[in-house]
């Protein structure tokens, strides 16, 4: 049969085969081919029909757009001049908390800040990268430590970037991932100069307070909830960031009703813990994969009745990307010595990954020396995930985090970061195609999430009934 | 410039920070003026009871300068300001 279709048929055919996913759900399948932008809930036969050699196309009614439209090129690395999507500065490792699990080395962080002529330096840089690469704008994102503990730093960045960008006619976007332990005239300064604060936010007084502390043992909450009520109100979009472990996991609809009623946030982003050997030392553990899927899209639906985005950064089921993070945009980040790297992340860790995420420095004078040879592996880091090609939600969440992909030497199963990922990932789909029926019943029944989250492949080619 | 020289804001000022500018407006008047850098960065530091050191130090940066070349811009700058009315002379309040 196969040699009576033309070549052309077959060949479409056959990818359809590798770009079209499906998942079990508890009495039908979640169909889904995001390079065809393509989701839809089906029966069997229609899943028995598209894996046809030869399928009915009027069978499969609107189905059969996906063996007749081509498909989308898959995200790929890449290529040609450097195109930094932002530039990262960490103005200091140094932090005015003690959280739990912190994993940036604030505990031991040198004393040593980012000199604020080489930061500038950094964002002439930039800026003129922008210019020749005809980009509408420059991003700088603050990080650290406590970036906002390097006061100088952040300063004559945000005043020489703008200028700087000004000149160039060129917009500037900057923003802040901070603790929010800062006076209120930082926090006003913030709320003008700043487009978007990432602000870590445990949850209520007893679990913000205990996950992080401030040195010395004091809470940190009421600092914290007072400046994002403030921010909240200023122009600035404000984005609370969870970071979830076994303490808060059954609390994230409650968190999630009680941040967008004090709060209104733009965002809220639950992260769940990357253990570190502070969170160990603690006796913090991670959330159950299982259970922080199911509360997670409990505060999903909370959030959004109050018109408040929830995110998961691994289920970004909105857009397809090559990679999860930084590493692979061309991304530089400014580390307090100079160096310039892809990952926010000590560079002990990505040594204990067996990785070097280093692309050059810059020196004393304040010229940026950059590695091409080491750009070019940058680029093609995120390619090396095989186990994700068998997932549904590979163009979604890129593998997750490199550094933890690498470390774990993670083979070819699935493990608890992908159980969550796939598990989020399904239920936001269903929550967007608006089957709530199936939603629930996924949700409700932890068979059902087996199911789905650990079948070996979800590739139509490799589907069996 | 004596490191103890502290002015502020005058109290009928209010100011909008812009994409790459401050404007100030005088409360109950039409006088507004926009600062553009390095005089908004400036003003911002001020704005913010930053201590004057520190100020130099960043000035210096910011205009590429020595630290003498930035004493003297900021002295001239603020005497304007004191003169226009826009910064009184002393502590910041709050």
């Amino acid at each position: 049969m196969g040699d009576r279709q033309p070549i052309a048929k077959r060949s479409r055919l056959k990818r359809v085969l590798d770009d079209v996913y499906v998942v079990p759900l508890v009495d039908r399948w979640l169909l889904h081919s995001p390079l065809r932008s393509t989701t839809a809930i089906v029966n069997t036969a229609a899943v028995r029909e598209l894996k046809k050699a030869d399928p009915d196309l009027v069978r499969l009614g609107a189905l059969s757009s996906l063996i007749e439209s081509p498909p989308s090129d898959p995200p790929r690395p890449m290529r040609g001049p450097l195109k930094p999507d932002f530039l990262g500065i960490v103005p200091t490792r140094r932090c005015n908390l003690n959280c739990l699990y912190c994993g940036f080395g604030a505990a031991n962080a040198s004393s040593s800040d980012l000199d604020p002529q080489l930061a500038v330096s950094a964002v002439d840089w930039m800026i003129e990268q922008a210019r020749k690469n005809n980009a509408e704008g420059v991003d700088i994102h603050f990080f650290g430590g406590e970036p906002f503990v390097a006061p100088e730093v952040v300063d004559v960045v945000v005043h020489r970037a703008r200028a700087r960008s000004a000149e160039r006619g060129l917009n500037c976007r900057f923003e802040a991932d901070t603790n929010g332990i800062f006076d209120e005239t930082r926090c006003r300064f913030i709320g003008d100069y700043f487009d978007s604060v990432v602000l870590s936010f445990d949850g209520p007084e007893d679990v913000h307070n205990r996950q992080r502390p401030a040195k010395g043992g004091d809470g940190s909450f009421e600092t914290v909830s007072r400046n994002a009520v403030y921010l909240s109100r200023s122009p600035a979009e404000l984005c609370l960031r969870v970071c979830v472990t076994s303490l808060n996991v059954k609390r994230l609809g409650s968190i999630a009703h009680w941040f967008c009623d004090q709060f209104h946030p733009a965002v809220i982003n639950f992260e769940p813990l990357k253990p570190t050997t502070m969170s160990d030392r603690a006796g913090l553990q991670v959330p159950d994969p299982w259970e922080f899927a199911v509360r997670y899209i409990e505060a999903y639906r909370v959030a959004s009745r109050f018109g408040v985005r929830v995110v998961y950064a691994a289920a970004a089921i909105e857009r397809i990307q090559y990679t999860f993070c930084p590493v692979g945009r061309d991304t530089l980040i400014v580390s307090p010595d100079g160096t310039l790297s892809a990952c926010y992340s000590l560079p002990e860790e990505w040594k204990a990954a067996g990785l070097d995420l280093t692309m050059g420095h810059l020196s004393a004078a304040g010229k940026m020396v950059l590695d091409q040879s080491a750009i070019e592996k940058m680029r093609n880091i995120p390619a090396q995930r095989n186990r994700c090609r068998r997932c549904f939600a590979q163009w979604h969440c890129a593998g997750g985090c490199h550094l933890m992909n690498h470390r774990t030497n993670r083979g070819e199963d699935y493990d608890d970061f992908c159980t969550q990922t796939r598990l989020i990932a399904a239920y936001l789909l269903l929550d967007r195609l608006g089957d709530e029926e199936s939603l629930q019943k996924m949700v409700r029944s932890r068979r059902a999430a087996e199911a789905l989250a650990l079948v070996a492949s979800d590739r139509l080619s490799d589907w069996e009934e | 410039m004596a490191s103890g020289s502290c002015f502020r804001c005058h109290p009928a000022v209010a100011w909008s920070v812009e994409k790459s500018s401050i404007i100030l407006f005088r409360s109950g008047t039409n006088d507004a003026i926009e600062l553009r850098h390095p005089e908004s960065a400036l003003w911002d530091f001020l704005s913010r009871g930053i201590q004057m050191e520190r100020i130099t130090a960043m000035m210096c940066v910011l205009r590429s300068s020595t630290q003498q070349s930035a004493e003297l811009w900021i002295k001239r700058r603020t005497a304007e300001w004191l003169r226009a009315g826009w910064l009184i002379q002393g502590d910041r309040i709050g």
